[in-house]
């Protein structure tokens, strides 16, 4: 393992929440938490840096998310907007990350705004005044004027620009004479051209007026950051509370943010937010296209799948909507289940298919690790996979960085009576081409031998008909340590300031939704520091990276000309 | 695709006038047409995995192909006349260099050739094959919605580039693709005039707000609105063509039912294979393909795809091309299926739509391939590339021919590329020019 490089935050302090922004000092060993396959700086980071803001489109997700928030309309799927995958450049950044617009996301973000477009229709009266609903002929152009000047702004998520405004209203005259529209048919018509528009579809809320630097980074502007924090915790347009603070001017300062940030945490669209973050950052979302061999599984099925995941997200909101405590993650035994997945646990009484709040065994379970979802999803069609739930670890919570495989990997012996599967990966690891990896990853995967390919729980090996040896080993912060079993690893985990300082890390990415550079640094160490400060409660986290330099300045893209 | 599909020459042809009388054009294959002046078309249908070396090459060295296939080609039999194996010299024994699949780097060697396999780049260093040939249509021949990209999986992973790095995104929703493809021909003309230009007038409002949102960005952002403005161009152009081609009387719209299916379900991988391979197959007898790139899995590990239909539910698909030997029965089974689902389907109902004196398969060229040699050994040597159709007699089918020396799979490239019209020296890095032309048409 290289780059873990950890921050424990010491020599730091931050102003996470204090009136002049998050910019912490960083003492020594500060800067190490660039995994970026650099394996960290060595130079302290620079308090006054803020990473690059590349243009990306809005997710399927947001899109959705948006739509919902704009026009009051839910009928669209994820099918019907451009997905996006998993970052596969590395192992260690999960979060879904939109592609650029191809021709076939063109098409489906064509036929998705000719949809919303189309049910606009019945909804007119909620965005012009009655009188626009059927306006005589002399007064339709009022009325347009009054879509363009009141409903576009909220399209775009920020004001027009004069050029905006004259192209809206020539797209109006092409609408209503070339084409021949109804008024009616002229105000879907401009919809669905703004909703394929990049004012709608990217995030680049700028503010009119000249870009306001600071050094060679700029800072972000008011209907920036309400579109940022938004985006961030809801995953959806700012409400009328964050446009209102944006044209009053008052998402300026760090202390403004963190009143903002702190009010959207605690509102229930939040919690989508939440789930998203934990069910992206161990994989779980991928669960319904992880098929088991029925012979070894025969209870699973999407159904299950689709239980599991479910649990898992309920298992993160939770967490951080109840006692916001990191260590809770790893330890509590406080879940919610369906009668499918009850089966799992080998818990008796739960009925149907709503999940029913749940004591879970807790010398068998603790925290998100031990959760069936996780255990699925690095499971074996026909068992459990060492290998996977090492990895998992290390580059999802250690933030660690595994060097590339080897061109000639021996494959891992199929399942054979007699042998535990401990046994099979040992053999596996013992091949000196592979030993690099493995001597890291399966010595932490080894602790979760209790848990079989769907994550029942179990004490003997079905191979090699022995007890489960689920005794492991695992370096964080820089020693070594053995564990007998996945809940005492649970403890190592939670108590690591590596750990905590990689899952702030994981937070600047996914607020950022790109990786972390060295320029973030200085914002992860901040972060970091708040975090611990605050007893590691994860909403003050949460807070801190909303408040941090890197989510409130941007380093500008080479070329860019600044307005 | 525009009007003259179908070009004087082939319909003078088609109406009995013999070849003498007509003037050799010189000019009809560079601009993707037959010698009989039919089009051209490309298809590439590619997996992950590798195959299994024993059980896809036929034995001994060059000549007929036998009468009986190897296991994984036994779906090809009844067109084993339009079928062309090829072989490179060097074998699992000799040490691994870049020679067939360049790459910069062999750390990880056959899942990363994935990207190599249609660009001869290292990398995805530059486009690829089916781009080129779209390209070269649109500027000969004023195609200019010639390239269809398909995938069956939710992942990114595509054969095809349409520049150094930029991917192009496959369509991995069979219904969506139909309805991009056919739901036309189902509405009334003032119907699809109107929506026409109701759709022109959106896309250049857009249009135009890309380029003024560029104007100011960055230089990475820039690429990034820049290949979004090349996809709303290519919207509109598919937008003119569905608004004037005429299709041929052999083009059916294929059946996409049932409805509503998850594809991201494993059960219904089948199915979502079997539309796909359907809608390819349609869209290039319609005219309305000419440059298809299919991927059909992604796999590089930890996916833990399986083929229960082939009662194969584990290990995953990545463990079993991984177990060598061991997994062999296994994997020629799942290789097998693919020909069978894939492959086949599409050859099946290309030959079966008649054009000249042959088929539209006689003028089209499919190319199929997987990332690796074998998923034990990673290898990115004697690639496991298929031609089937001659691409209008350009190749000669029916053979197997094994390479005289190890060759850079871009010399394969470029040889489809002449037979696709592109007069060029080579496809993919530089560093690999040359071509197969001697060795595969004669």
């Amino acid at each position: 393992m290289s780059g873990s490089g950890s921050t424990t935050g010491a020599g730091s302090t931050t102003g996470a929440g204090g009136t002049t922004g998050a910019g912490g000092t960083t003492g020594a060993g500060g800067a190490g938490s660039t995994t970026g396959g650099s394996g960290g700086s060595a130079l302290p980071a620079d308090p006054t840096a803020a990473g690059l803001f590349p243009v990306q489109r809005l997710t399927s997700r947001e899109y959705l998310n948006t739509a919902r928030d704009l026009l009051n309309d839910t009928t669209l799927g994820p099918g019907d907007v451009p997905n996006e995958a998993d970052d596969t450049s590395n192992n260690a950044f999960p979060f879904r990350q939109p592609t650029p617009i191809a021709t076939s996301d063109a098409s489906n973000l064509q036929g998705a705004a000719e949809s919303l477009a189309a049910n606009l229709s019945s909804k007119v009266s909620t965005i012009l005044p009655a009188s626009c609903a059927s306006p005589a002929s002399t007064a339709e152009a009022g009325c347009a004027t009054q879509f363009i000047s009141t409903f576009a702004p909220k399209i775009y998520r920020r004001p027009l620009s004069a050029a905006e405004v004259t192209d809206l209203t020539a797209l109006y005259q092409t609408g209503r004479t070339t084409l021949a529209l109804t008024f009616q048919g002229a105000i879907d018509f401009m919809l669905e051209a703004m909703l394929q528009s990049p004012g709608f579809l990217y995030h680049w809320e700028i503010d009119p007026g000249p870009a306001i630097k600071d050094g060679s980074v700029v800072q972000l502007g008011n209907y920036q950051i309400a579109n940022r924090l938004s985006y961030f915790l809801w995953g959806s347009m700012p409400d009328s509370t964050l446009f209102a603070a944006a044209a009053a001017g008052q998402l300026t300062t760090a202390a403004q943010i963190q009143v903002q940030a702190t009010r959207m945490l605690a509102d229930p669209k939040a919690k989508d937010t939440l789930a998203d973050f934990f069910d992206d950052l161990m994989d779980v979302n991928t669960l319904p296209t992880r098929p088991k061999d029925p012979n070894y599984y025969p209870m699973f099925n999407e159904t299950l799948a689709g239980d599991m995941e479910t649990e898992f997200r309920n298992f993160g909101v939770s967490v951080v909507t109840g006692s916001g405590l990191f260590s809770d993650l790893f330890s509590s035994t406080q879940s919610s289940v369906t009668q499918a997945l009850s089966a799992v646990y080998g818990i008796k009484g739960v009925t149907g298919t709503t999940p029913q709040a749940t004591v879970l065994d807790s010398t068998q379970r603790g925290g998100m690790l031990t959760l069936a979802g996780f255990l699925t999803i690095t499971g074996q069609t026909n068992g459990s996979d060492p290998v996977r739930r090492g990895h998992q670890v290390l580059t999802r919570l250690m933030c660690g960085q595994l060097p590339d495989p080897p061109a000639t990997v021996p494959p891992i012996p199929d399942p054979t009576k007699g042998v535990s599967t401990r046994q099979r990966f040992i053999t596996h690891d013992q091949n000196s081409c592979t030993l690099g990896c493995h001597n890291v990853m399966d010595p932490i995967g080894f602790g979760y031998e209790h848990y079989d390919g769907i994550g029942q729980f179990r004490s003997i090996d079905p191979d090699s008909n022995t007890a489960i040896d689920s005794s492991g080993s695992i370096t964080l912060d820089g020693s070594a340590d053995t564990f007998p079993d996945a809940l005492a690893l649970n403890k190592l985990l939670l108590n690591s300031p590596q750990i905590q300082s990689c899952f702030a890390t994981q937070w600047v990415r996914y607020a950022a939704n790109r990786w972390d550079t060295p320029a973030d640094a200085a914002s992860i160490a901040a972060a970091t520091s708040a975090f611990q400060a605050a007893n590691l409660n994860i909403r003050n986290l949460i807070v801190a990276v909303a408040t941090s330099r890197t989510f409130r300045y941007r380093s500008p893209d080479t070329g860019e000309v600044l307005q | 695709m525009n009007k003259d599909r179908f070009s004087r020459r082939a319909l003078l042809k088609a109406m009995g006038l013999g070849a003498g009388f007509l003037p050799l054009l010189s000019t009809e294959r560079a601009r993707g047409a037959t010698a009989t002046g039919f089009p051209t078309r490309f298809i590439s249908i590619n997996w992950t995995n590798g195959t299994v070396p024993p059980n896809f090459f036929p034995a001994g060295s060059a000549g007929p192909l036998p009468a009986t296939l190897p296991p994984i080609l036994q779906p090809l039999a009844p067109w084993s006349s339009k079928v062309l194996s090829m072989r490179a010299a060097k074998t699992q024994t000799s040490p691994i260099d870049c020679n067939v699949m360049e790459d910069a780097n062999l750390k990880y060697g056959g899942h990363f050739s994935y990207q190599t396999l249609l660009t001869g780049y290292a990398n995805a260093g530059g486009p690829s094959l089916d781009q080129l040939i779209a390209n070269n249509l649109a500027t000969t021949a004023n195609v200019t919605n010639a390239q269809l990209n398909v995938g069956c999986r939710p992942s990114a992973s595509s054969t095809s580039y349409r520049a150094a790095g930029q991917k192009n995104t496959p369509q991995i929703d069979p219904y969506k693709l139909f309805t991009s493809l056919f739901a036309g021909q189902t509405m009334p003309p003032a119907v699809v005039n109107a929506l026409f230009n109701r759709r022109k007038s959106v896309l250049d409002f857009v249009s135009g707000q890309l380029t003024r949102f560029a104007s100011n960005l960055g230089t990475d952002d820039k690429i990034t609105v820049q290949d979004h403005m090349d996809s709303i161009r290519q919207l509109e152009s598919q937008l003119q063509s569905t608004a004037t081609t005429t299709s041929p009387a052999t083009c059916v719209a294929p059946s996409v039912t049932p409805s509503g299916l998850n594809f991201n379900s494993n059960a219904n991988y089948p199915t979502q294979v079997k539309f796909m391979a359907d809608l390819v197959a349609a869209a290039v007898i319609c005219g309305k393909a000419r440059a298809v790139t299919m991927d059909l899995i992604d796999d590089g590990g930890g996916n833990s795809l399986n083929f229960p239909w082939l009662n194969i539910s584990s290990p995953d698909y990545h463990a079993i091309a991984h177990q060598g030997s061991g997994g062999y029965t296994q994997k020629t089974a799942i290789d097998q299926w693919f020909y069978q689902a894939s492959v086949a389907e599409v050859v099946s109902k290309l030959a079966a739509a008649p054009e000249g004196g042959g088929s539209v398969l006689d003028n089209t060229v499919i190319l199929v391939a997987q990332d690796m040699n074998e998923g034990s050994n990673h290898g990115i040597f004697s690639i496991p590339y298929l031609i089937i159709g001659s691409g209008g007699g350009f190749f000669k089918t029916g053979r197997m021919v094994t390479f005289p020396s190890q060759v850079p799979n871009n010399q394969l490239l470029t040889s489809i590329a002449h037979a696709m019209g592109l007069k060029v020296a080579g496809v993919g890095n530089p560093k690999y020019t040359g071509d197969l032309d001697s060795v595969l048409t004669m």
